[in-house]
């Protein structure tokens, strides 16, 4: 038995469309370790959705297309599976957390019968066990057990997100995938959701993969980080390793682009310029366009993946003069 | 004693989407009276059976009865063969009734399921059940019904079968629609990242979302039905004589319009009142079913 329980290598994913062709994931590889959890922190159209959703192999086809890559999850690669017994690894092995939970249930079932549907679909329960079941997750998340039987549109959106972890918690799944889980919550609301998905996974064993573009949800809540920029990881390590030793401008600038508690007045560094088009990627570094350190041969060379010491990596070409260090973050 | 109490407040406020539908459906007068008209003639259709022989009060022939106006004996009158057309209309509303609601179910069941599978594979399969469906939608639908009851001969069942093409073209169009709206939203894919095979999650997912509009279609659908059956039957293509069909009561009667033309309003009225109900109903529950017309 392997120690890691997904371990992604090598990914490539396309999406095809008749105006040419998006490159949505290129080349990344990444490991979750049993009872870790990774952030996977990345502005909006770097790809880390499309990576999610190449881990339950449920990349739109068409126009999306998984071109390359092993995605092993505990030893079996999910890619090579057929229809059913994908089926059996949803939601059974892998439960997924959808962004948005005002649109993430359907308005037409009771919450009881739509966490009673995934129980009853993986563990070979009876209607009414399965409806019992979905009454203690409903206890667990926090929400009374006699709610079963109310629609989801009586609920807040603080309580939906509640529900939609209940479901995707009540098979137990060996990896939870969270898909910006808080993002369309409000703070206070924010919170208690990671406080509870946290208690929940660690007193289930579970792995997770969250994915968000919250730096602070990040160092709350996860091991390791991997930092994705238009279809690459341009640094993943330890939460630690990458918070204290910053070692790529991009996530250098990610940091500043935060406001600090500390000065209050200071004025935020935004990074310059927009994420470039996926559907037409510059030849060289993706970042090199925005990069305040970018030289001549950033244009040209895509930079490799090289340690950094410990599980630290960064992709970066300025690291090939040996006395290259960002100027710090502020 | 306060368990009681916070479960009765539970109860009071998860009223389920159809008890919602159903309140608000009370509230349109109009839909109200279409139902009750309906409600009543289902029950007026099923009691004539027991009420009536069909072999000796609707169809027998009795000349000595022939063209009776309306009275306590006969209310309202006898026609040209002299058969009582008060007991005739009863039981013609078992006939419309059975074909508007027949062909609807037939025309329901094959229209959404072929419906939902272009709607939710699109692509190549969508393209050829949509052109199918234009192909009969360019046809007359009188036409398309005349073509099949002449191929199968005429029969009320061969009607009923007639008529349910036309019925499930429609179906097909917007069961087709409503589920391209709805395959796209967040919570199939999540029910897809749960495991769920492709028809549980169609049936059990997406259809249910669908019924608002297939509903409202239903109820307007069978009123266009009754006047298609009856404008059948009143070309002589229908339900055959001598069957007290609401049309073929009003083809006899044409010869008679000047002095007994109560043989045919009677008739007449029996098709416009049971379609007017139709459709306030099915406008009420397109009211009702509509999210935004919550108040």
């Amino acid at each position: 038995m392997s120690e890691q329980i997904l371990e992604v290598k090598d990914l490539v994913v396309h999406y095809e469309t008749e105006d040419g062709c998006v490159r949505a994931v290129n080349n990344i590889s990444f490991d979750i370790g049993k009872k870790k959890t990774l952030g996977l922190v990345g502005e909006t159209g770097a790809g880390k959705t499309t990576t999610a959703l190449s881990i339950l192999n449920l990349v739109p086809n068409p126009p999306g297309v998984i071109k390359n890559g092993t995605i092993l999850l505990d030893g079996t690669n999910i890619l090579e599976l057929s229809t059913s017994e994908l089926e059996d690894v949803r939601g059974n092995d892998v439960a997924m957390i959808f962004q948005d939970p005002m649109t993430a249930l359907n308005p037409v079932m009771t919450v009881g019968e739509q966490i009673a549907e995934a129980i009853e679909l993986h563990q070979n329960a009876t209607k009414e066990e399965a409806y019992n079941k979905a009454k203690e997750m409903l206890e667990l998340v926090g929400i009374a057990a006699s709610r079963a039987g109310d629609y989801p549109h009586q609920f807040s959106g603080g309580m939906r997100q509640r529900v939609v972890i209940a479901i995707a918690l009540a098979c137990s799944p060996k990896l939870l995938i969270a898909d910006e889980p808080t993002t369309a919550l409000d703070v206070t609301i924010q919170a208690q959701v990671l406080d509870l998905m946290k208690s929940l996974i660690k007193n289930r064993d579970m792995s997770m993969l969250l994915i968000t573009h919250d730096l602070g949800v990040v160092a709350e809540v996860c091991d390791d980080v991997a930092v994705m920029y238009a279809g690459h990881i341009v640094e993943i390590g330890t939460a630690d390793e990458v918070f204290n030793s910053t070692a790529h401008p991009y996530t250098e600038g990610l940091f500043n682009s935060l406001p600090n508690l500390k000065q209050r007045g200071e004025d935020l560094v935004p990074i310059p310029g927009m994420m470039p088009d996926p559907s037409n990627l510059p030849e060289g570094c993706t970042f090199a366009p925005r990069c305040p350190y970018a030289t001549e041969a950033c244009k040209s060379k895509l930079p490799e993946l090289r340690d950094m010491g410990g599980t630290h990596k960064v992709a970066c070409n300025a690291y090939d003069n040996p006395n290259f260090k960002l100027k710090g973050v502020h | 004693m306060s368990t009681v109490a916070k479960k009765n407040q539970n109860e009071i406020k998860s009223r389920s989407l159809w008890q919602e539908t159903w309140r608000r459906l009370m509230k349109n007068k109009g839909a109200v009276v279409g139902l009750c008209f309906l409600v009543a003639l289902i029950i007026a259709a099923i009691a004539s059976g027991f009420i009536y022989d069909y072999d000796t009060d609707i169809i027998q022939i009795d000349m000595s009865q022939a063209l009776q106006h309306p009275s306590a004996e006969h209310w309202f009158g006898t026609d040209s063969l002299g058969r009582d057309i008060f007991a005739r209309v009863l039981y013609g509303a078992r006939y419309s009734l059975v074909i508007g609601m027949g062909s609807v179910a037939i025309g329901l069941i094959v229209g959404v399921t072929l419906g939902a599978i272009a709607g939710f594979y699109g692509g190549v399969v969508d393209q050829i059940i949509m052109r199918f469906v234009d192909v009969f939608y360019s046809i007359p639908n009188i036409m398309i019904a005349v073509v099949i009851v002449s191929l199968l001969g005429t029969s009320t069942v061969n009607l009923l079968i007639a008529l349910s093409f036309t019925c499930a073209t429609s179906f097909t169009r917007i069961a087709r629609a409503a589920v391209m709206t709805i395959r796209d939203q967040e919570y199939v894919e999540a029910a897809y990242a749960l495991g769920l095979p492709t028809w549980k999650l169609i049936l059990k997912h997406i259809i249910p979302n669908c019924l608002s509009p297939i509903i409202v279609q239903v109820t307007l659908l069978i009123g266009t039905t009754i006047i298609a059956a009856s404008s059948l039957s009143f070309l002589g293509i229908g339900v055959p004589q001598p069957a007290p069909e609401w049309g073929a009561m009003l083809s006899e009667g044409r010869q008679h319009i000047r002095d007994a033309s109560y043989i045919c309003i009677v008739p007449g009225l029996a098709i416009m009142f049971t379609v007017l109900a139709l459709n306030l109903l099915g406008d009420g529950l397109r009211d009702a079913l509509d999210p935004r017309m919550k108040k």
